[in-house]
């Protein structure tokens, strides 16, 4: 399954990389590596099963303490 | 960064098809049952104030998109930050997509397919089309929009045998403040999220025309969205609110002499093409912003990248899918008002103190 | 990324050589030096004549033709070269005020067209495309004398597409031919064609033809510019210039439309569009095209326009099953049963029963087997190719369903889809590959995996462009005006514009009311001058 991960991963790099490289785009490379990093992390942890948090109850967490404030 | 131009009636196809998105089956009225048409309407009108402040905003700075807006007015850090904060809106938003996306998948048709084959094929597709730029962006929707609109008025003729008026009576059956909180649900989903084309409108190639199309948009999908809401009520009855996807089961009921049966495969397919335009859509918006904001030269590599971040976070978003309709019904309106209204006002109030346009801004 | 491996594939090249045929001013005054330099040049082969004779006007002058054997019109030859200037010569005596050369151009030789050269390379290419040279001893320049003319098929009826209404005559191998049948049916003094030579071995002749008036400008402009940078050894058929000069080459879907009838190709240049013709290939080539005029036949426009119409459906209705049809089967029987009508899931049930494949395996094996079949059959002499099919179709068919290895609903599915690709003949490349895809797709994610390939196709067709125009105009982007050819093929006298991207120069076609009346007082007659 990491496998899999990896191999999609490399295969999208492989794929936008060289006419970055090409065309100096050095600031979009720097972007475009850190993004997929970040994605590529993510996915492993995913695929090991690692429990990440869910987004929901941060937001409604943060939705009723701005609400608190008010009240 | 993006050479491709539309034309009035592609961003008005575009608005349309953008508000149907994930609405024309997740009903934005779900909440107030046979009276979510009238929470609805009432939801246009709001949406509609929405609309024209980011209109007034928009008018100061004519062929800018809101990022290039947020640094002008603000400068280059503090209006990175708000530009940061309009674009977290746009890629929750999206990923909120992808994730109803799947969770409708997995309820009606594919039980036992794991939910990351869903969503990585789905986000190959628009990964592809996002990469080909605005234009045909918007010459896909206006097929897609076509066979939607078509399918939309057949289903509504198959359904004239099961439609019982009676079903909507009687009109406010509930507390005015309940009405009212949802009707600004509705206003803030789907109306008001027409803020992320502020992103698109740079692109139009009459440049005058954007507030015209912009309102035949939002008023042709609202008259269609109060339709199907008007069905789904007449066809269920108060029943209609205890359902996931209401309009999902509205066609459920299609019974056309045993012939015609069973054609929920209709709403779903509506769903997932309007739902591709609109995830195309944030995610092309989500890429050329956070381009712009960066100040790169092309938003192509980042499509990918953002794409995948935006189904991982789909899968982490709500953990089940009544988490997502409490999500949708009682956090989003109060959620979304930030970035929807409270972001663009601020931002007008101080172009406004410092004086914008100061000069012709040309792109 | 293609891009990117296609410049790696170029920087990898090596240099090209240039051929050095460029010395001109070779000739000599002695008539022998000079057949000697011809030699050289042309070699031995037995069919490169020379004729040497003696000329006799005034006094005795050695003189020579060259021309090749097969190449020329040997009756021009003899009557109007050789027996004029050994026969004719003689009679009189002639009063030689001009040089010679002048004198037997402009009194004796009784050939269409003379032309007067002395550039070496120039006569040597004259020669190889039939024309004869003359030679005169003490001359440095040569005549070229236009004696073109070999075996030809003659004008027949087109092979694919066949009209029952329309005109039987189709384009035949040589571009002089089909120039005459283009200008034959478009009168205009207008019409006009630019000849170019490509291929440096080959030297195919290549020709574009256009409306002045009508067409687009640029539009010439780019087709010339794409012909110009063409840089090949070697045009065998039209499809070796449209694989150089078509927008995508990546695409399955063609960009470049062909015809092999003189009407469809005039009705494409009446809409103005330019048409590209190449020696030696009996279809025409017309920019740019529309992905609609797959679906336009050109017995649309022979028969009556509801019948038109409704047949046109029909056909976009064919593609329809042509590309989704296997696919949707694979889905609803594999993912979606719940979807079938109740008595036809029974039956389907019922004759799938005991069959070892899952439906997509079934499909895609027939679909190759199908394939396998339809290539043979094209391919074979025409009486045998007819018994492969029945061999095939049926004995293959029935067997299969007989011995319980496929279904029969599988087999009518392929069947259908069979049947539905021979109506849109020019998207057949495309359809095959489609309908493979979609179906794999199905096995694996249904009704899902369905529609993502749809999506695919549709962007890919949204960013298709032919010479400037998105290949799905004028749908996309929707031109109201322009769906009369496309959602129904309107009456004539209601198609009053040309196509909205194409022919915008001149966009109007004809009057508004041409539609015909009844004549309640004496008709008048109408003036017809000045309308394309």
């Amino acid at each position: 399954m990491i496998f899999l991960v990896v191999l999609g991963f490399g295969l999208m790099i492989f794929l936008e990389m060289p006419e970055l490289i090409q065309k100096k785009y050095y600031r979009e490379l720097v972007v475009f590596c850190i993004l997929t990093l970040i994605g590529l992390i993510l996915s492993i942890l995913l695929t090991l099963g690692v429990e990440l948090p869910y987004l929901d109850p941060l937001i409604k967490k943060a939705i009723t303490g701005i609400g608190k404030l008010f009240y | 960064m993006e050479e491709g131009r539309i034309s009035s009636s592609q961003l008005t196809l575009l608005v349309i098809s953008f508000l149907f998105g994930t609405s024309l089956l997740l009903s934005p009225g779900r909440g107030a049952g046979q009276d979510s048409w009238l929470a609805t309407l009432l939801g246009l009108g709001e949406g509609f104030i929405f609309a024209l402040l980011n209109l007034a905003l928009y008018n100061r700075f004519s062929g800018q998109s809101l990022v290039e807006i947020n640094e002008l007015v603000w400068g280059p850090i503090i209006g990175k930050f708000f530009s940061a904060a309009f674009l977290w809106y746009l890629f929750h938003l999206g990923s909120s997509g992808f994730a109803i996306f799947v969770t409708l998948l997995k309820t009606a048709i594919f039980m036992v397919t794991p939910e990351y084959i869903l969503l990585v094929t789905g986000l190959i597709t628009c990964i592809y089309t996002c990469k080909q730029g605005i234009e045909v962006i918007s010459r896909m929707n206006e097929v897609l929009l076509f066979s939607t609109l078509f399918l939309f008025a057949f289903s509504l003729f198959l359904m004239l045998n099961i439609f019982e008026p009676k079903n909507l009576l009687p009109v406010l059956d509930l507390p005015v403040k309940k009405l009212l909180w949802v009707a600004h649900g509705t206003a803030t989903f789907p109306f008001g999220q027409i803020i992320a084309l502020a992103m698109v409108w740079p692109f139009l190639n009459e440049t005058e025309q954007y507030r015209k199309s912009l309102f035949k948009g939002l008023i042709v999908a609202g008259i269609i969205l109060i339709l199907g809401e008007i069905r789904t009520g007449a066809v269920l009855g108060k029943i209609s609110g205890f359902y996931v996807f209401p309009t999902y089961e509205a066609y459920r009921m299609i019974n056309i002499a045993g012939v015609l049966t069973r054609l929920e495969l209709i709403p779903v397919l509506n769903f997932l093409t309007m739902g591709f335009i609109k995830a195309s859509i944030l995610l092309y918006a989500t890429s050329l912003g956070t381009a712009q904001m960066l100040k790169l030269r092309t938003y192509r590599p980042l499509v990918f990248p953002l794409g995948v971040l935006m189904i991982i976070l789909a899968a982490q978003n709500y953990a089940n899918i009544s988490q997502h309709l409490e999500f949708t019904e009682n956090i989003h309106p109060l959620y979304a008002l930030p970035f929807q209204v409270i972001l663009p006002l601020i931002t007008l109030l101080m172009a406004l103190i410092r004086g914008f346009p100061k000069q012709e801004v040309s792109k | 990324m293609f891009r990117f491996l296609l410049r790696k594939i170029r920087l990898g090249k090596l240099k090209k050589n240039s051929s050095s045929v460029s010395d001109t001013n070779k000739f000599r005054r002695n008539l022998e030096e000079n057949l000697e330099l011809f030699q050289e040049e042309l070699g031995d082969s037995p069919d490169i004549i020379i004729r040497r004779f003696n000329l006799n006007i005034k006094n005795r002058i050695k003189a020579a033709i060259i021309f090749i054997d097969g190449l020329m019109d040997s009756k021009v030859v003899y009557d109007s070269i050789l027996y004029p200037l050994m026969i004719e010569a003689k009679k009189e005596n002639w009063v030689v005020e001009e040089s010679i050369l002048d004198f037997i151009e402009n009194n004796l030789l009784t050939v269409g067209s003379v032309e007067k050269d002395n550039d070496f390379t120039g006569l040597v290419e004259s020669v190889l495309e039939g024309d004869t040279i003359l030679l005169l001893d003490g001359y440095t320049e040569a005549l070229i004398l236009s004696t073109k003319g070999w075996e030809k098929r003659s004008i027949s009826e087109p092979d694919t597409e066949v009209t029952i209404k329309g005109p039987r005559e189709g384009y035949t191998e040589s571009i002089r031919t089909n120039t005459a049948m283009i200008r034959r049916k478009l009168a205009h003094p207008g019409l006009t064609f630019e000849n170019k030579k490509i291929g440096k071995k080959t030297r195919t002749s290549v020709s574009i033809a256009y409306l002045k008036g009508v067409v687009n400008e640029k539009l010439v402009e780019e087709v010339r510019r794409r012909l110009q940078r063409i840089d090949t050894d070697m045009i065998l058929d039209a499809n070796y210039i449209i694989e150089l000069i078509e927008d995508s080459p990546f695409s399955p879907f063609p960009t470049v439309a062909y015809t092999e009838r003189p009407d469809v190709t005039v009705a494409k240049i009446l809409e103005g569009r330019v048409a590209i013709l190449v020696d030696g290939t009996p279809v025409v080539n017309t920019v740019p095209t529309l992905f609609i005029e797959s679906f336009q036949s050109p017995d649309d426009y022979n028969y009556h326009f509801l019948y038109a119409t409704l047949i046109r459906w029909f056909r976009y209705l064919a593609f329809f099953f042509n590309i989704l049809l296997a696919a949707f089967f694979v889905a609803l029987s594999t993912f979606h049963q719940e979807l079938i009508p109740t008595p036809l899931l029974i039956s389907m049930a019922a004759a799938t029963d005991g069959t070892p494949f899952p439906a997509v395996v079934e499909v895609v094996v027939m679909e190759v087997v199908f394939e396998i079949l339809r290539e043979a059959g094209i391919r074979l002499p025409r009486p045998i190719g007819q018994t492969i099919s029945i061999v095939g179709a049926l004995v293959i068919g029935q067997a299969t369903v007989a011995a319980g290895l496929v279904g029969a609903p599988t087999v009518i599915i392929i069947a259908l889809t069979a049947i539905s690709s021979f109506v849109v003949p020019t998207q057949e490349e495309a359809g095959i590959l489609l309908r493979l895809t979609l179906t794999i797709f199905a096995g694996i994610l249904g009704a899902y995996g369905i529609l993502l390939g749809i999506l695919v196709v549709l962007t890919h067709l949204s960013s298709l462009r032919s010479f400037g125009v998105p290949y799905l105009s004028p749908i996309v982007p929707l031109s109201v005006e322009d769906l009369k050819d496309v959602v129904v093929r309107a009456p004539i006298w209601a198609m009053k514009t040309r196509p909205r991207l194409i022919g915008w120069p001149k966009p109007i076609r004809q009057e508004f009311n041409l539609g015909p009346e009844l004549p309640e007082k004496p008709t008048e007659d109408r003036d017809d001058q000045g309308k394309i």
